[in-house]
């Protein structure tokens, strides 16, 4: 009997070792083998910081732009030393939303004293994860950036209006998704930069402004060559602030 | 002893596990093995029940009078009889007819152009549609936020009372999995239990040669996408499976439908031209205006009247009616609680 109240108690403890474990995971905590990044995105246009609701004056277009909604994921983070990969962000999927001030920035636990110098990550939800069924968090479709018509995430949301633009009250919509082939929209972005406590990632939205996609390809919400495009042009605006 | 206490301890892990009682998916041998895949979507009976109210509670549209149900209703094998077209919001007319739901965790598309290709995110679609409910996922959230039944529901189904729209998608799914239709006579005939009459045995033979291609037994689908060759309807323009992938060869088709529960699925087709039996094999026996690349559909079908009746009298033996009555799948009288709370 006694052999058995030992083993009750060993699996007692093995049980409680797993709970403590998963708490740590779950709630992020920094601790002696951990420490954090601040991850921070920061859209702009002419070198401005983007505040939603307010004109720019942009020159090529000979007209001023209203952006009403930024969104889009960041997905599979991961560090590297040159070519060393180093460790990966352990959540894996971040929606980033200008209208939710506490979205913009993020805490990213790494292993302590990791040592990098350059960033990988993916803007959109990869195929993989796209393919499964309904998810939580970040990827809860309650969030507004999956396609209810047709199975998706919309992995880039950019809506404003411009006076140039001939859409209904002048709204150009940029819904930018896809992941199956041909129309897979998913982006790769690679930075480097010195390694500090944050990393501050800067959006340069003009250039996704042209004479072309605010007077004709205003609207573009579906998996196509257009969003395609579209979502060829997003690496290039993502940029380390020095 | 030692063999005593291992038996202890496995019963007392058993124990751990009964807090929710998980059920068993099962289906007959001769069906293959189901394709549902969803991350951690283990069915419990309280996550069932969760989406049963929900499958059947208008408050899923904007101005809470359409439910799934209006237009999937038990009786008809969860399709809509009388309706060409799908009948939603405002009386509002859509353009394809509302398929039957059974069978579901056989197959990874959904719609009649495979639109959706997760059964979880199904939901999303009629809730969504202007024709059908015309609501937000964001806005059902809030209202069923806003209901202690439904918080209660959502606490018994997922120990957590707050709807996201993770766990409201994963408990419609559930219900829908629930949705099995595996007890026709052919099945019957399957099993041993009962036998075809002389007549079905000659259905079967038309069948086989005919049909069996692409309403292939024991689904009676392979759940993929054919140009059958009706005409295009020129006051809706639906190039069906086109649309989504944008590829020539796509060009009118339609995902195909199980011919199980037939009697009570019509009208058929993917835009319910054909109200009866009569005129669906009609079709393929003369494929007037077919301009199809199929090749089992090179030449029409040619069949005798006695041919015809035959297989008409094996087809009726996919009709299940077991299913169909199946109480554990109708309205549920506890939502009658829903509104009163």
């Amino acid at each position: 009997m006694s052999n058995f109240s030992g083993k009750l108690f060993i699996a007692f403890v093995l049980v409680s070792i797993n709970v403590i474990g998963q708490n740590l995971q779950n709630d992020l905590l920094v601790d002696d083998f951990h420490s954090s990044i601040e991850l921070k995105f920061r859209p702009e246009i002419n070198r401005t910081p983007l505040v939603l609701n307010q004109s720019y004056y942009i020159p090529e277009l000979k007209d001023s732009i209203t952006i009403r909604k930024l969104k889009f994921y960041v997905s599979n983070i991961s560090f590297y030393q040159s070519e060393e990969f180093i460790a990966q962000a352990e959540q894996r999927y971040f929606l980033f939303d200008l209208e939710d001030k506490k979205s913009m920035d993020r805490s990213i636990v790494l292993p302590n004293n990791a040592e990098f110098d350059n960033v990988k990550f993916n803007i959109g939800v990869d195929s993989t994860t796209q393919m499964k069924g309904a998810q939580g968090g970040d990827l809860d479709p309650m969030h507004g950036m999956y396609w209810s018509w047709q199975s998706g995430y919309v992995n880039f949301k950019l809506e404003g209006s411009a006076k140039s633009c001939p859409g209904r009250n002048h709204v150009f919509q940029f819904h930018i998704g896809g992941f199956q082939a041909p129309y897979n929209s998913l982006q790769n972005v690679h930075l480097s930069f010195d390694q500090k406590d944050e990393l501050i990632i800067m959006l340069s939205l003009d250039t996704l402004f042209t004479q072309a996609n605010i007077t004709q390809d205003y609207k573009v919400m579906s998996p196509s060559e257009r969003a395609i495009g579209f979502a060829d042009q997003l690496p290039q605006i993502f940029n380390v602030k020095p | 002893m030692k063999v005593k206490i291992t038996l202890l301890i496995c019963a007392l892990i058993g124990l751990a596990f009964k807090g929710s009682e998980f059920i068993n998916f099962s289906y007959p041998s001769y069906f293959p093995a189901p394709v549902y895949k969803s991350a951690d979507n283990t069915l419990s009976a309280e996550k069932i029940e969760l989406g049963r109210l929900l499958f059947y509670d208008p408050i899923l549209s904007k101005d809470n009078s359409v439910s799934c149900a209006s237009c999937h209703s038990p009786y008809n094998a969860f399709a809509h009889t009388d309706h060409d077209l799908s009948h939603g919001i405002d009386d509002s007319i859509g353009t394809r007819n509302a398929p039957a739901l059974f069978n579901l965790a056989w197959q990874n598309s959904f719609m009649w152009d495979g639109a959706i290709h997760n059964l979880d995110m199904q939901a999303l679609a009629p809730v969504s549609h202007s024709k059908e409910m015309a609501e937000t996922l964001e806005n059902v959230l809030s209202k069923l936020n806003a209901n202690q039944f439904y918080r209660e529901a959502f606490y018994n189904a997922w120990k957590d009372s707050l709807a996201t729209g993770e766990h409201f998608l994963k408990a419609i799914a559930q219900f829908q999995l629930t949705l099995v239709s595996t007890d026709s006579k052919y099945d019957k005939v399957q099993t041993g239990k009962e036998a075809f009459s002389f007549q079905e045995k000659e259905g079967l033979e038309v069948f086989n040669q005919h049909c069996n291609s692409c309403h292939q037994a024991p689904l009676f689908s392979t759940y993929e996408f054919a140009n059958n060759g009706l005409p295009l309807d020129s006051t809706l323009n639906d190039f069906g499976r086109y649309g989504i992938t944008q590829n020539p060869e796509d060009s009118l088709k339609f995902k195909i439908p199980s011919l199980r529960n037939l009697s009570y699925t019509y009208p058929y087709m993917h835009d319910g031209r054909f109200s009866t039996l009569h005129e669906v094999v009609n079709h393929y026996n003369t494929l007037i205006g077919s301009e199809t690349s199929e090749e089992h559909l090179s030449e029409p079908l040619n069949l005798t009247s006695k041919n015809k009746a035959d297989l008409v009298s094996f087809l009726l033996t996919l009709n299940d009616e077991t299913f169909v009555f199946n109480p554990e799948n109708k309205y549920p009288s506890k939502l009658l609680e829903a509104n009163k709370k």
